[in-house]
């Protein structure tokens, strides 16, 4: 309960320091995105509403479109990643697939909103998770410069 | 004189001895325990002579049917306590080992997650995890998890390894206790184990 209320109180210090709850895009090539909620849904038709880390979507994930890489945080100590194998910008939306052990993905993110919506299929099941996503800082120039 | 002597001496002890076939035996006395154990007590098993055989000769003839129950058997009860004592030890053992084993799995499923953690390929894996961290952590679980069933799996074939190893020990313990108690009845000894 008391990590809960942490990782809650850190999540809204970050979005609110960010300036809103979901993030304009426009220009950044790399974010950092949370998962709110998920649903599993198998082939019978039953589907279920879940959160995310009970069905193992990472509370945090970088985005990273010029390394084309999803990432967990270094603070999570997860250390998992996933190449994205297609990148579309477009339309005011950014559009990341990619295939990793037998689930193929998609993520479509608001450019102006920073809204999140993610598929994951896969054989017999698929997940649909909803969340938002805020810009990260650019990296600091080297010192001297 | 004294040759007419010693024959008078051994015909009086001749017929006394006859006589003394002739007449119904009276109930022999048990041999009065000396503290020691004999060799059929080790063993648990009970032996009393019905025709009053003295310990001495209890002894030797519990020694006869010893061997010869051995022979019979290709059983040695004290060679089987010292089996079952390894028996024991090496169950212990494997027990152990495969207690380590699955210490071992876990730290080795660490290694392989930190190493080949999939962000996207873990999703909805139906891992009875939840809410566990993943990459080092979920390889340590999975790890764990795979090392706690091989545990499981190791120790219990150890324990039964060991229980048929016991029955083993305890059939033929009974197989030269049969041996060894038809030999003494055959001597005129009452035997019960």
């Amino acid at each position: 309960m008391r990590r809960a209320t942490w990782i809650a109180l850190a999540l809204a210090v970050a979005l609110s320091a960010a300036g809103v709850w979901a993030d304009d895009l426009r220009g950044a090539n790399q974010f950092l995105c949370t998962a709110v909620q998920a649903t599993k849904c198998l082939e019978g038709g039953d589907c279920f509403v879940d959160l995310p880390w009970n069905l193992n979507v990472p509370q945090f994930i970088e985005v990273n479109l010029d390394a084309k890489q999803l990432a967990t945080t270094k603070a999570s100590g997860e250390n998992r990643a996933t190449p994205i194998t297609h990148l579309t910008r477009e339309g005011g939306l950014i559009v990341l697939q990619g295939f990793e052990n037998g689930r193929a993905f998609s993520f479509v993110i608001s450019e102006a909103t920073g809204r999140l919506a993610v598929a994951v299929a896969t054989e017999g099941k698929a997940v649909a998770v909803f969340g938002a996503c805020t810009p990260l800082p650019a990296a600091a120039p080297p010192a001297g410069k | 004189m004294t040759a007419k002597l010693a024959i008078t001496v051994v015909i009086v002890v001749l017929c006394a001895g006859a006589a003394a076939a002739q007449a119904p035996a009276p109930a022999p006395a048990p041999a009065a325990p000396t503290g020691q154990k004999t060799l059929a007590a080790t063993l648990n098993v009970y032996v009393f002579p019905t025709t009053g055989q003295t310990p001495a000769q209890q002894s030797t003839d519990e020694a006869t049917c010893y061997n010869w129950a051995v022979q019979n058997t290709g059983t040695d009860p004290f060679n089987l306590q010292k089996q079952a004592q390894q028996q024991a030890q090496q169950t212990q053992q494997a027990q152990e080992q495969a207690k380590q084993a699955g210490q071992g799995a876990g730290m080795q499923g660490a290694v392989r997650g930190a190493a080949a953690g999939a962000l996207i390929g873990e999703i909805a894996n139906d891992d009875p995890g939840k809410g566990a961290a993943y990459g080092a952590a979920a390889g340590a679980i999975a790890g764990r998890r795979r090392g706690q069933q091989a545990q499981q799996q190791a120790t219990q074939q150890a324990t039964q390894q060991g229980q048929q190893a016991q029955q083993a020990t305890a059939e033929q313990m009974t197989n030269f206790k049969k041996a060894f108690s038809v030999c003494l009845e055959a001597n005129k000894y009452m035997v019960k184990y």
